[in-house]
């Protein structure tokens, strides 16, 4: 079976990271980063069943942890711009372009 | 093997062949019953939780009411007894108004996101131990896991999403505030909620809700002026810190009355559920009451010893933890949880909502960092066999002594910010066409008097 | 012979919840990137990692799997939802594209990796599925997961505690929103009450026959409309109209109403002296 969740987070994985290409509101990018974290973490998961010890969930344990920091900060980033351009779209915190 | 096996096998983190194998306790006792015994048992959590819901919205009316020195609901049954049944049937067969405008699909979604987690958190309440049904030995609790309070965590933080989402696909300012502030409430809450279940777990030494039952059977027994004694059992004296931490955080996760901001009817006239009506609104005040139950429960389980008879009953009868008693001692506490739930209501005004997020951030949270750090060093030093008394007293009374100087302190300086005469102009944040910190923001400079002068000269440069 | 049996249907029992929810879990991730509303890219990714929970539980990592939806389920797609709620209710992101060829040329570029990633697994050869029987064996995935971050991976879980408290502070520097003003105190504005043309609390939105929603306004008691009885943000809101008045506008509503009611009681008026009249 762990080939088969591989290949899932592989999917997973990958979509997210069309979506960061392919969307402009800040939030949304965001949260396709969020799905690219959970699409390894999977990936963790099923090393650690495979290979029979728990570094795998540690791992995904650890990145979970840091995942979280991440939205506290990058959340409270897009509120600042947003308080300041009224927009969450990537293409609206241009500024420093000029 | 069917699919829920796996799930089940892999949730305990043992394999088939291991349960069930003659330990008559603990987590082996558990992942053996036949079919229709764990449906039986789903269907009797299932119907026990309706009933507690229907007994505890009469319940609530009449305690209320005798604070209150009225009558409270009296004509429907004895005592007004049918009275929530009634109500409910009303309810369901009012007509559904849905407002133009709705987003349908999560309207339709959102009551039933926050009901069904409500219920599924009670599987992993205890309600007794051991008892034999058609000749089968069984604990008296749906199932249980490694983490199984992470369980009821988890599925109070699943039910918020009911809540937020009502308050968002009404598209109305005030269930969207509802909804807003619910779900800022309940993360504030369910992290000091978290970190008060971190002592039980160090003492217990388990995350399992019949393990923590369990490990709150018997205290230690220490000698004391040649007498045998039993150090208390139960965490809500050993960890009373903890207990009380839990205590605010059950009301704050609940939304009711000192905390129920998200529903606050003087503000915004129903909060989240503003648009809903019929059978969808009775999801939510279903819901409401279920996790009255389940946190009534679970408090119980985690502080009071779950489903034991306490200790005078105890002392006096043997069989008193035996066969079917145990439910009673359970069902006994966690009714008293409930009534304490509408002697509050009873008797608190609701509390602002800045007041809400100083307490839960400023006092719980930091409390019980402190106390965890604690607990978790008196049981490193008693694991190496330090004598732990007097080192106990002396960081017990260091602790007393901080709390009190810093809740003086905050009384004293809060009092001492002497409000300041006439305020000042409001600079420009718009200057110059794009948005500028305030550069003369009081703690640059002091409160200096050219202030005005400043931010004018800025402008015209 | 059983135990291999026993596998046999393991096996099978997780197939099924594989497929089943790696189809939802696939589903759900194309539709978090492709759908406009922003909320229902939360609801989908919600989907998405309630389904990694589960697969986390078949994985034997029970922990995980309620961590998984505590924190990420819970804490963080909430946080997300709020912060969606504040940004903008009904924020849809307009989808034209800034640079021509973008989104085949991510799709193209997507699918590609997929395949590579895919053929990468393909050609490893995977060790057969230990299982973590025995790393689970002395006190459960809990204890072992205990025993392992406070051992061998204790300094990374300091450096980990360091980070959340920075990533506390860094969030609260950034939200903070600088205070120019002083704060009135209750006294100060209980003053400017008291000062201003209106001590009273402001009068209630009108209340008619078909209409008794808040963005309604009240008449005045010489039949003008009174603009204090709605709240400037729901005004705002409803862009000025209520929706059941299809495109008038609230005043002329609360007049017509006024006119319809003036005309019920003048009617009722005249009935009651006819009988008056009657009687006499």
């Amino acid at each position: 079976m762990t080939g088969h969740y591989l290949v899932l987070s592989a999917i997973l994985f990958t979509i997210g990271g069309v979506g960061v290409l392919i969307r402009r509101n800040a939030i949304v990018i965001f949260m396709c980063v969020e799905l690219m974290l959970n699409a390894t973490n999977l990936a963790f998961v099923s090393f650690s069943r495979m290979h029979g010890t728990l570094d795998g969930q540690i791992i995904a344990f650890f990145v979970m942890v840091v995942a979280a920091a991440e939205v506290v900060v990058g959340l409270a980033i897009i509120m600042a711009i947003f308080r300041s351009r009224k927009s969450s779209s990537v293409d609206d915190a241009n500024l420093l372009k000029y | 093997m069917s699919a829920t096996h796996v799930l089940a096998n892999g949730l305990l983190a043992a394999s088939h062949t291991d349960t069930c194998a003659g330990k008559p306790y603990g987590l082996g006792a558990f992942g053996c019953d036949p079919w229709w015994l764990v449906i039986g048992k789903a269907l009797v959590i299932f119907v026990f939780l309706l009933l507690t819901v229907l007994m505890a919205v009469w319940a609530e009316r009449r305690i209320i009411a005798r604070m209150q020195l009225r009558p409270g609901p009296n004509r429907a049954g004895p005592f007004g007894l049918l009275q929530s049944l009634f109500d409910g049937m009303k309810g369901a067969l009012k007509e559904d108004v849905v407002p133009r405008g709705v987003d349908k699909i999560v309207f339709f979604l959102a009551p039933v996101l926050a009901a069904a987690p409500a219920l599924v958190s009670f599987s992993i309440i205890p309600f007794g131990g051991i008892v034999s049904i058609g000749g089968h030995k069984t604990p008296l609790q749906l199932t249980d896991l490694p983490v199984a309070v992470l369980l009821v965590l988890a599925m109070s933080s699943m039910g918020v999403y009911g809540f937020v989402l009502a308050g968002w696909s009404s598209m109305s300012p005030y269930s969207l505030l509802g909804g807003m502030r619910s779900s800022a409430q309940v993360i504030s809450y369910e992290i000091a909620m978290g970190l008060s279940f971190v002592a039980v777990f160090l003492f217990a030494g388990s995350l399992s809700t019949s393990e923590i039952v369990n490990a709150q059977a018997h205290g230690s027994a220490f000698h004391f002026l040649g007498m045998t004694l039993h150090t208390p059992s139960w965490y809500v004296v050993l960890l009373l810190p903890s207990f009380v931490i839990y205590v605010f955080t059950m009301m704050g996760e609940s939304g009711r009355i000192p905390f129920d901001l998200p529903e606050g009817e003087g503000e915004l006239v129903a909060g989240y559920h503003t648009e809903y009506s019929s059978l969808k609104f009775l999801m939510f005040y279903l819901a409401e009451y279920i996790n009255m139950a389940t946190l009534s429960a679970l408090c119980t389980t985690l502080f009071l010893g779950g489903y034991r008879a306490p200790w005078p009953i105890t002392g006096v009868w043997s069989g008193a933890n035996s066969g079917w008693w145990p439910v009673l001692w359970f069902l006994i506490k966690m009714w008293m949880f409930i009534f304490f739930f509408v002697w509050v209501r009873a008797s608190l005004p609701r509390v602002r909502y800045d007041q809400l997020m100083k307490l839960g951030w400023k006092v719980l949270i930091p409390a019980s960092l402190g106390w965890i750090l604690f607990v978790s060093t008196v049981r490193a030093l008693r694991n190496e066999k330090h004598d732990m008394r007097p080192v106990m007293l002396v960081v017990a009374a260091l602790i007393v002594i901080l709390l009190l100087v810093s809740v003086i302190w905050e009384r004293v300086s809060g009092k001492a910010e002497a409000p300041d005469g006439t305020p000042e102009p409001e600079p420009d944040p718009m200057a110059g066409g794009f948005p500028v910190p305030p550069l003369d923001a009081p703690h640059y400079h002091g409160a200096g008097t050219a202030r005005a002068n400043n931010s004018a000269e800025a402008t015209r440069a | 012979m059983s135990g291999v049996v026993a596998a046999g249907a393991h096996q099978t029992g997780e197939s099924v919840i594989f497929w089943v929810l790696a189809v939802a879990s696939v589903a759900a991730a194309l539709g978090m990137i492709l759908v406009r509303k922003v909320v229902y890219s939360a609801l989908l990714l919600a989907v998405v990692m309630l389904s990694l929970a589960v697969f986390y539980a078949v994985n034997e990592a029970p922990f995980l799997a309620f961590v998984q939806v505590i924190v990420y389920t819970g804490a963080v797609l909430m946080l997300f939802l709020f912060v969606v709620m504040v940004v903008g209710v009904s924020s849809t992101e307009s989808m034209v594209e800034t640079i021509r060829g973008q989104r085949v040329a991510a799709a193209v570029a997507g699918i590609a990796f997929v395949a590579l990633l895919i053929l990468g697994f393909g050609h490893a050869t995977l060790p057969a599925t230990t299982g973590l029987k025995d790393a689970n064996a002395a006190g459960g995935n809990v204890l072992g997961l205990a025993r392992l971050i406070f051992t061998k991976y204790v300094f990374a879980f300091e450096v980990t505690s360091a980070l959340l408290i920075t990533a506390a502070l860094g969030a609260m520097v950034l939200a903070h929103r600088e205070r120019i003003t002083p704060k009135p105190t209750q006294r100060q504005l209980s003053e400017a009450r008291i000062r201003s043309d209106r001590v009273s609390p402001l009068p209630p939105p009108g209340t008619y026959a078909r209409h008794n929603a808040v963005d309604m306004p009240a008449l005045l008691p010489d039949g003008t409309v009174s603009e204090l009885s709605v709240s400037p943000v729901i005004a705002r809101r409803r862009g000025g109209t209520h929706e059941d008045l299809h495109g008038e506008l609230p005043e002329v509503a609360a007049k017509h109403e006024a006119t319809t009611l003036r005309a019920v009681v003048e009617r009722q008026v005249e009935v009651d002296s006819k009988v008056e009249e009657k009687e006499k």
